[in-house]
């Protein structure tokens, strides 16, 4: 293909001018409504960006959760809060000269960054020529993000799984003690005004995505097990699934969906899915090897690879489908 | 010769798209504007779907491809009609013409 640098500047220019655009207009919009779709555009126009950069896995994610959860989750706290009354005003003198201030600081802090996809950029004269030579032999695994990101970083990912579940609890916990002080039971789970009901009552609304919704959930499992061989893994299948849930969740009422898997359950899938992680980096170490290291899980080293590889993902995706899950329940409680 | 389908294929998407933007951003109230944003949706993604098609050059990537127009092309128009439904159902009035505002019931 002739000019592709060319094309990629060009729809880099385009994109990046839109992000701006956007982001400014939700700075001077007033309601929250607007704001929030401006957001989930916000997110579409990265999701393109990152797909411009190669970065499809990341794509996946920022569809998921920028563009569906998150907004959902704010639409769900904008239709059961009074609307607060936002006042667009100019920003004060002193706001602006920070603003500036830390901006100009940040380009200046650009200035020593290598550029883009320069090969001679010290982050990649370290670590990751051993990456890319080696990590096909010694994982055995075709995707070099996936044995970085499972195997030679597990503890990093497996901070970033905490991080998750600690998140996704701290909100449970915040939610739950605004239903218990309101003394409405606990399991309450809020019925829709008049209008959202209507949107439940579609019949062609219903009719699509009920046949939509299983082949979302079926390209999360797709993207979960084949996360080895091209782009995705545990986090990127937990956000699809998870928003697949959701969206049943938003087409037939989210009442429905604790009949589908109950709240104690996505709860425990949450806690599940960091033990599994922990639990294989503890049976490396009764194997004898180090923590998280799975080259002793089975026979040979690249077998022990994927199977710890397997299961850690396994995992990553339990605690993070879970917890969006548990969030969107939590958030249509009753709130009084 | 597939290059060349392609690309006429990809201009004729992209004026649609364009008309459709132009219509999204002129016509007079929401369900005219629904309409522009429609034809984007329908029309000029399909063509431009069409347009890759010609394009992709391998079984794999035309198979991608085409399933992606699946979805599109059952997706598009459920979006559009939920957000007219919507429309009807919070209490926008279809203007029949331009003079006289017709109010109607979100069911026939």
């Amino acid at each position: 293909m002739p000019n592709i640098g060319l094309i990629n500047t060009v729809a880099d220019i385009g994109l990046l001018a839109m992000l701006a655009a956007t982001a400014v207009l939700m700075m001077r919009s007033q309601s929250p409504l607007t704001i929030t779709i401006l957001s989930g555009i916000y997110s579409l126009i990265m999701c393109t960006l990152f797909v411009v950069l190669d970065a499809v896995d990341v794509a996946f994610t920022e569809a998921a959760v920028g563009v569906g959860i998150a907004s959902i989750l704010i639409l769900c706290v904008i239709k059961h809060k009074d609307e607060p009354n936002l006042q667009s005003a100019w920003p004060s003198g002193l706001s602006i000269c920070l603003g500036l201030g830390v901006g100009v600081l940040a380009v200046l802090g650009t200035a020593d960054m290598a550029m883009y996809g320069d090969p001679l950029a010290p982050v990649h004269q370290h670590l990751a020529p051993r990456f890319l030579g080696q990590s096909p032999q010694e994982t055995g695994i075709p995707n070099v993000v996936t044995s970085v990101l499972a195997s030679y970083r597990g503890y990093d990912t497996l901070g970033e799984v905490v991080v998750i579940f600690t998140a996704g609890i701290a909100v449970l916990l915040l939610l739950a003690g605004e239903t218990r002080a309101d003394g409405s039971g606990q399991h309450k789970v809020l019925t829709f005004p008049a209008g959202h009901s209507e949107l439940i009552a579609n019949p062609v609304l219903k009719m699509v995505l009920s046949r939509i919704i299983p082949i979302v959930i079926l390209f999360a499992l797709y993207v979960q097990f084949h996360g080895d061989y091209g782009p995705g893994g545990g986090f990127q299948a937990g956000v699809i699934f998870g928003a697949g849930l959701i969206t049943y969740g938003l087409l037939c009422g989210p009442g429905k969906l604790p009949g589908l898997i109950s709240e104690k359950g996505v709860i425990t899938g949450m806690a599940l899915g960091v033990l599994l992680y922990g639990a294989v980096g503890v049976s490396a170490l009764i194997c004898g090897g180090d923590f998280l290291d799975y080259s002793v899980l089975s026979d040979s080293q690249t077998a022990g690879q994927h199977l710890g590889i397997f299961l850690i993902e396994l995992g990553v995706g339990m605690t993070v489908a879970s917890t969006m899950v548990s969030l969107f329940i939590s958030f249509n409680r009753d709130w009084g | 010769m597939m290059t060349l389908i392609g690309g006429g294929l990809l201009c004729i998407g992209a004026c649609v798209v364009l008309s459709g933007a132009v219509g999204l951003l002129r016509l007079p109230d929401f369900f005219c504007r629904l309409h522009g944003a429609g034809v984007i949706d329908t029309l000029g993604a399909g063509l431009v779907i069409l347009a890759m098609l010609f394009l992709s050059g391998s079984i794999i990537i035309a198979f991608k491809v085409v399933m992606i127009g699946v979805l599109l092309f059952i997706l598009s128009p459920v979006t559009s009609h939920a957000l007219a439904r919507a429309a009807l159902q919070s209490g926008l009035t279809v203007r029949a013409d331009r003079t006289e505002n017709r109010q109607t019931t979100g069911r026939d």
